[in-house]
């Protein structure tokens, strides 16, 4: 398959992996098609640091620089991963009452 | 929630069924919000080159929209009766990928050539009616009458 191809075939989207669970925590990933096998291959993905599921309302996205940035959706958190999956940035949103540091 | 590839812009889904877009610095609200699906909103995404967004609903269609107006760019793509609709755009932004609840994978070729070939094949190879326009159009480039 050439680049062309490939990125044609290429997929992210943010999974759950909830409701119902399937998975403990959530993740994204990112599969390839393939039309002539009929196969899907989940070739990347990066899982909750902190091991969390999210029910609902996630998001993945590729930036320009390759990165997948993810909002955990119900939970409050954000990751930034690098193209080869090491984890660059994790936050998670104060409370109420709380304050970020 | 998907942000636009320039960071200018999100788009954000609503369980109502509508889309909006917002201004990331400000927070103002650029475009809608607009009734995309009649139930809630399963997923948000523009494409790489940042023209076009997608919205899947629940009730298992796809929808198009220019991304500086939210103006729906043709009719709704059938996935699923009723079995949800999560849908996003290949690396490239020439292919849109839809799942449904049942895990069944649909795709669409977007590249505007495909497309109108496609258009054109279906009304049978003769200039587009106005009506037929605003089902099938998705670029100007579009409204170039079949060959």
């Amino acid at each position: 398959m050439g680049t062309t191809e490939r990125r044609r075939n290429t997929f992210t989207w943010f999974d759950n992996e909830a409701a119902p669970a399937e998975l403990p925590y959530s993740r994204s990933v990112t599969v390839q098609l393939n039309y002539r096998d009929k196969t899907v291959t989940v070739v990347a993905s990066n899982s909750q640091p902190e091991g969390l599921s999210a029910g609902s309302q996630g998001n993945a996205q590729t930036t320009g620089n390759g990165d997948q940035f993810i909002g955990w959706g119900a939970l409050p958190y954000f990751s930034e991963f690098s193209p080869t999956g090491q984890l660059e940035i994790n936050a998670q949103f104060p409370g109420r009452g709380e304050h970020l540091t | 929630m998907s942000t636009s590839p320039d960071g200018r812009q999100i788009v954000a889904g609503s369980s109502e069924g509508t889309i909006a877009t917002f201004d990331t610095q400000s927070g103002r609200r650029l475009a809608g919000p607009r009734v995309a699906h009649p139930r809630f909103v399963d997923a948000v995404a523009f494409a790489p080159g940042g023209h076009t967004i997608l919205s899947g609903g629940h009730e298992g269609t796809v929808r198009l929209w220019n991304a500086a107006d939210l103006r729906p760019l043709g009719g709704p793509l059938r996935v699923s009766d009723n079995a949800g609709a999560f849908a996003t755009f290949s690396a490239d932004g020439a292919s849109i990928l839809a799942l449904d609840a049942t895990s069944r994978i649909t795709t669409w070729d977007a590249t505007p050539g495909k497309w109108r070939a496609r258009a054109c094949s279906i009304v049978g190879h003769r200039d587009f009616t106005p009506e037929e326009r605003t089902v099938f159009s998705i670029t100007p480039e579009n409204l170039r009458p079949c060959p």
